[in-house]
């Protein structure tokens, strides 16, 4: 070692100053240059040569007696706290439980922090609405904490412009003084289950400004349900199904699965009465039929699945509900409804019969469900059938519903209220009316400038902001105090994990500012102003169901009010008489609407799977997840069917972009074809911002996306159109969908397969014809194989138990070239391997957002995935089913078509072909048998990804990490550059970077990367485990030499099954995906990879995967 | 050939002593009043990071001796103001790799393996390259650097009675079944 020099090693430290300027520093302390993008031209070029010629001749001046500058990491610092809290480690996860809310219902979840920092939600175990998963929402709503374009202060609206100011300039504008007791003080709330807000509403608003007018909106709430239930059984009410107890389940036009604000529930329930993991004789299954417009999720779970356009669904209801009263042993229903049911005929229905006579058979052991945008008196009908099947109590209970009044009662409310000028001061708590209630007429532009007091609370300056007086920012739930409740009704704590970000309050806490301020302004004592805060406002509302010091620990600790507590107490329920007069007549006329034909097609708008009504449009990680079905990225589109498409002379490759014209409203939209869609009935999700946007209302990620579906819905329909005409444009947008994206079973995909293969298909479904006997599903599956994806029915599988691994005969007999270097089979190794259950994914997408989280993985943007660039390392492949003159349905109906879905991620194969290829090894085997990437040695020949024959490598184009600002190649013509025009920005900014998960390598241009089971979370469990161990062993021997005999053997402390969770493992909310340890034979994952079900994808390759699939199943009638 | 020794980290990391804002001495804490490194470095048995002591830590003796000194001022500063001391981060791999401090403590890699002889620092500098192939080096030679677990923390610890400490070393690994992976996913993630 060279003598220490303490003066020359610190004096070192500032000479980079020597040589060149901030660019310089940028590159040399940084292990890859951060400024690539600008030697793409050539200037920059000559300057990044400048540099670097400095930089070395600096070296060989500097020789080897000095030390040169540059090529050490950055100076760091450590900041420690001052003083630590208990059981902080820095470094260290904490988990905090908290409650994410969407529309009024609050979902549990686990926060995780790192160092201060939230940086991923998990779903809380213990909360009756979440069953320890979570929403891809609920994933995302940790990037929206750091969105770089959420609000930064208060600011009001001078000459049209928002100004920015200050809180105190709030408190201080005369207006506020003015509002005296509250006359003409509207305040208009999105909808929220918070105590909290309850509280402060009683206690303060309604005392120091009792004239005020409270009225509640979210775009999501379930109005026609509500006013359903209503109308059945006289009182607002909230229907709670358990699906775990339905053997039977008829959804009508519904998804509960998906499209419901318990759908977590919902989908953990149904996928428990269909697991199917023991033995194959024992199994029961629950049966799904849905009857659609639309094309869902639950409706590609069904065992029998009708498409029919939304009108036609009153007259389904009335049909089944006769059936199901027909003839002998029919359903005894009651009188009134019996008597509406006699002029209803019959038509002629395969699927109603199936459904009716399974509903006969099943009698208080199913359950019907009906989809939010379905009419009111549908509902009505349901429920009603509900009780006369004898289901109410068993897979349906009711609660109270926690407001009797619906959003549209609220907004409607208030557009009458605007029209008559009645509102001097109109606060909006959230949400964003003037975008996604703009249907209703509300001129809050026009009263802003009439001189009304309009004040805009939210997180971002959006288009209800702009039309308002003042915005003021509001604080994220992961900044926020609260108390909020699940569907069920169990009361879940929302705790801050961090400061809000830029000052923002949350809706009580502004309300008790306002109330504070109107009693200084009365001269009293400002002693409530100190009480405006959350934790106060929090403990002061839930004291009044008896807060003890202990409860409230112990709730702060497990996010739930009381631990095991399912919710609100189901309540007795009595059918109206009215409830066969109005509601029935209604639906007699709705029957009688008229089916949708070539010129008055149907349209249903339908909240965006991902974006919901727009509220989370500006996050890149769900702009980016493929939409479900169409996987479709970045925008929304108008779907059609294939025969529909061709009828109406669409030409969706080239000229897509076609005129909606519905009564007087009109939109430009693209249309994307969509197989299994019922004829002449269109899809058009709302929530997108449109292509008219203007960036400082929707923010740097939404602006540009979609269309704006908005702009056609009317008050007296916002779900559903009819009568819409189309015209075609001529012209043609360009969509990004991922669908034909790393194919393994398209032709070009399938080609090359069985190039590699070639001759081992022909004739190696060695037991083909006994099989073919047996399995005459065979035929159905994906045409041609290999058989990615396998399924067939449960009584097949009965018969059949291995049906799975009879798809392809004996794999080729191969001979390993070299032993494998690692014995996996040693015990006191750990063999990792994921199983994915096939029968239990519903394709939702939550484990993408999830492993996106996790992963660091960055968003690319519209016109990076059309290039086929986006970067998830977990895909879900979504295969539709059927033959391909069905699949295209031309002539056939839609009704037949299957979808299904697949998760794929790294297939972790024992033979990997990726490894074999690699000219600088970095991608090569742990001994746990873990394919690991190594990024600093790739050097990019992306020849692994070439050989990977599950596609699951994804490669960096550019310096990916970069956010918004993303510096982009040359769009591709006809998309719009994401999400702007190029702009140098030297890194991410530092709030983006917040959400960065410190345990994972953030990739750079030019490297390959793939999941990697998660690995950072294995090693930190494993670690602690193995130290345990050491721990024990030392223990023993110190024992032993004290007591003087021979050291025992310690027993072998690992890892323990479970204990480690994959990222998609974690939130999947039917549990799909079990991960863990081969070499514990009791582990789940060892379970799985034995079952008969499960099968290797593509294993005439010998790849060896360890993540192994288990073939799907359905449970279609057998027809006696 | 001068280019690739002046990058090397043998060359730039090693003797790297940045100034501090606060000039603790090792060698007076540790060397010469003998406080356990775990005192301060109280997560190193448990966790990936060792850890900086928080202020508390310092005013746990500081807040009665050399209550006055001007040296500790930043200290007092911080403990009133809450405000973090600004410590300069010495010894540091790179961002990609994730050492984890607890795996080589509890099988005997001693602190002074990588860190030297803190005991004899006024300023604290690197002594050793923190490459990865002097990692890799004791991942496949772990007996160079192994002692009883119990004696991680002395600086100047030798086997007992004149034992080679490579033979000692040895025999250690094989008792304990030491077998430091050099998987990639050891370190990178």
């Amino acid at each position: 070692m060279p003598p220490l020099d303490v003066e020359r090693q610190t004096y070192w430290r500032s000479l980079s100053d020597l040589a060149e300027t901030e660019e310089f520093r940028q590159f040399v302390e940084n292990e890859f240059p951060s400024r690539a993008e600008e030697l793409v031209d050539p200037l920059s070029r000559r300057r990044f040569l400048k540099v670097m010629g400095a930089s070395l001749a600096l070296a060989g001046l500097t020789g080897c007696d000095d030390i040169y500058p540059g090529f050490r990491w950055p100076k760091e610092k450590i900041l420690p706290f001052t003083a630590r809290p208990e059981g902080r480690h820095p470094g260290t996860a904490v988990y905090y439980a908290t409650s994410y809310e969407e529309a009024g219902v609050a979902q549990g979840v686990l926060a995780k922090s790192m160092d201060g920092r939230p940086v991923k939600i998990e779903g809380n175990g213990v909360h009756p609405g979440s069953y320890g998963a979570a929403t891809a929402q609920a994933q995302a709503s940790v990037l929206s904490l750091y969105d770089p374009d959420r609000s930064k202060g208060p600011a009001q609206l001078v000459d049209g412009q928002l100004q920015d100011k200050t809180w105190e300039d709030f408190l201080a504008d005369e207006r506020l003084k003015a509002l005296g007791e509250g006359e003409g003080l509207y305040v208009l709330s999105a909808t929220t289950s918070s105590r909290v807000l309850q509280h402060v509403r009683e206690t303060r608003l309604g005392k120091y400004f009792p004239k005020s007018t409270w009225l509640d909106f979210d775009p999501l709430t379930r109005d026609e349900e509500h006013n359903g239930v209503r109308a059945a059984f006289g009182r607002p009410l909230r229907p709670q199904y358990h699906l775990d107890r339905a053997r039977v389940v008829v959804c009508l036009g519904d998804d509960p699965l998906h499209d419901h604000p318990n759908a977590l529930a919902h989908a953990r329930g149904f996928s428990d009465a269909r697991r199917a993991l023991g033995s194959s004789h024992e199994q029961r299954m629950n049966r799904l039929y849905v009857a659609e417009g639309e094309l869902s999720l639950a409706g590609t779970q069904a065992d029998h699945r009708l498409a029919v356009a939304g009108s036609q669904l009153p007259r389904l209801g009335l049909e089944l509900a006769k059936r199901l009263g027909a003839g002998e042993g029919g359903v005894e229903l009651p009188a009134g409804l019996a008597a509406k049911l006699e002029g209803v005929t019959l038509s002629e229905n395969p699927w109603l019969d199936a459904v009716a006579a399974d509903l006969r058979e099943n009698l208080g052991d199913s359950l019907i469900t009906v989809g939010p945008r379905q009419p009111a008196a549908l509902h009505t009908l349901v429920h009603t059938l509900n009780l006369a099947l004898g289901n109410v109590g068993g897979s349906v209970t009711y609660t109270p519903a926690p407001s009797a009044t619906t959003s549209q009662e609220g907004i409607n409310a208030l557009a009458t209220a605007l029209k008559g000028n009645k509102v001097k001061a109109l606060l909006i708590l959230g949400g964003n009316p003037a975008a996604t209630a703009r249907e209703y007429g509300l001129d809050l532009g026009a009263a802003t400038s009439a001189g009304a007091f309009t004040v805009h609370l939210s997180t971002m300056r959006n288009e209800t902001s702009r039309a308002c007086a003042w915005h003021l920012p509001m604080a994220h739930y992961l900044e926020s105090w609260d108390a909020v409740e699940s569907w069920s009704g169990a009361l879940s704590l929302t705790q801050p994990l961090i400061q809000p970000l830029f000052g923002g309050r949350t809706q009580a806490e502004f309300l008790a500012l306002l109330s504070a301020q109107k009693q200084i302004a009365k001269g009293t004592s400002p002693k409530l102003a100190k009480t405006a805060k959350g934790y106060e406002l929090t403990r002061e509302a839930l004291k009044i169901g008896g807060d003890s010091e202990e409860a409230w620990r112990r709730a702060l600790h497990d996010g739930v009010w009381q631990l095991g507590a399912t919710g609100a107490e189901p309540v007795e329920v009595a059918l109206q008489g009215s409830a066969f007069t109005q509601p029935l007549d209604d639906l007699v006329s709705r029957a009688k609407a008229a089916a949708p034909s070539k010129d008055a097609l149907e349209v249903s708008l339908v909240p965006c799977s991902k974006l919901r009504d727009g509220r989370h449009r500006n996050l890149g990680w769900l702009q980016e997840l493929p939409e479900p079905l169409t996987k479709l990225t970045w925008d929304n589109a108008l779907l059609l069917s294939p025969k529909t498409a061709e009828a109406l002379g669409i030409d969706d490759a080239k000229a897509n972009l076609v005129k909606l014209t519905a009564g007087e409203k009109s939109l430009e939209v693209a249309v994307m074809v969509l197989p299994g869609l019922p004829e002449f009935c269109g899809v058009l999700s709302l929530g997108y911002p449109g292509q008219d946007a203007k960036e400082e209302e929707v923010g740097v990620v939404a602006v540009g996306t979609g269309f704006d579906a908005t702009a056609l819905r009317t008050p007296a329909s916002p779900w559903s159109l009819t009568g819409v005409t189309l015209s075609l444009t001529g012209r043609n947008y360009a969509l990004a969908t991922t669908q034909d994206h790393h194919a393994i079973a398209t032709q070009i995909g399938r080609g090359e397969t069985e190039r590699r293969v070639s001759g081992l298909y022909a004739g190696t479904l060695a037991s083909e014809e006994a099989h073919e006997a047996s399995h005459e599903e065979k035929d159905n599956l994906i045409p041609g194989g290999p058989w990615l994806f396998r399924e067939t029915n449960l009584s097949d599988y009965q018969q059949n138990p291995d049906f799975a691994a009879k798809f392809i005969g004996p794999s080729p007999a191969v001979t390993q070239l070299w032993e494998s270097p690692v014995d996996y089979a040693d015990p006191m190794k750990y063999r990792w391997a994921l199983s994915i259950d096939l029968n239990a994914c519903t394709g939702c997408g939550a484990c993408v957002v999830a492993c996106q989280a996790e992963n660091n993985i960055p968003v690319v943007g519209k016109s990076e995935v059309a290039r086929g660039r986006e970067m998830h390392w977990l895909r879900i492949d979504r295969y539709f089913r059927g033959d391909p003159r069905q699949a295209l349905n031309k002539g056939v109906d839609p009704s037949d078509l299957r979808v299904v879905h697949q998760p794929v991620p790294c297939m972790q194969c024992e033979n990997a072909p990726c490894e074999s290829v690699c000219p600088v090894a970095a991608t090569v085997h742990s001994q746990e048998g873990l394919n690991d990437m190594v990024y600093n040695r790739c050097i990019g020949t992306r020849y692994c990804s070439n050989n990977c024959p599950y596609k699951v490598r994804r490669f960096n184009y550019f310096y990916n990490h970069y956010g918004p600002f993303h510096p982009r190649s040359k769009p591709l013509e006809g998309l719009p550059t994401f999400p702007k025009p190029p702009e140098l920005t030297p890194q991410l900014g530092e709030l983006e970077r917040m959400v960065m998960n410190p345990d994972v390598t953030v990739r750079t241009r030019g490297v390959m990367e793939k999941c990697s089971y998660c690995v950072q979370r294995i090693k930190e469990k494993s670690i602690p485990a193995k130290n345990k161990m050491v721990q024990a062993e030392l223990e023993e021997e110190a024992a032993a030499k004290r007591e003087n005999r021979p050291v025992d053997l310690v027993p072998l402390i690992r890892v323990r099954d479970g204990e480690i969770q994959t990222a998609c493992q974690q939130t999947c909310p039917t549990q799909a995906f079990a991960f863990g340890d081969l070499n514990d034979p009791e582990s789940e994952v060892s379970r799985r990879h034995a079952h008969p079900r499960t099968y290797e994808m593509l294993k005439e390759l010998n790849a060896r995967p360890r993540t192994r699939y288990m073939a799907k199943l359905r449970n279609p009638r057998e027809e006696a | 050939m001068l280019v690739a020794y002046g990058a090397s980290p043998k060359t730039l990391a090693v003797g790297y002593a940045p100034e501090q804002p606060v000039p603790y001495s090792h060698k007076l804490h540790v060397g010469e009043l003998g406080l356990d490194c775990r005192y301060c470095h109280t997560s190193v048995e448990e966790t990936a990071k060792a850890n900086i002591p928080p202020t508390s830590t310092c005013m746990n003796c500081h807040s009665m001796i050399r209550k006055e000194s001007p040296l500790l001022a930043p200290v007092r500063e911080s403990f009133a103001s809450g405000q973090p001391v600004e410590w300069v981060r010495v010894h540091s791999v790179a961002d990609y790799a994730y050492f984890n401090h607890s795996a080589h403590v509890t099988r005997g890699v001693g602190c002074v393996s990588c860190h030297g002889r803190i005991d004899t620092m006024d300023v604290v500098y690197q002594t050793q390259p923190l490459s990865m192939s002097w990692c890799v080096d004791c991942h496949r030679h772990p007996e160079r650097s192994l002692r009883p677990a119990s004696e991680v923390t002395n600086m100047t610890w030798q086997p007992p009675n004149g034992q080679d400490p490579y033979e000692f070393g040895k025999s250690y690994a094989e008792q304990h079944s030491i077998n430091p992976p050099t998987d990639c996913s050891t370190c990178h993630r």
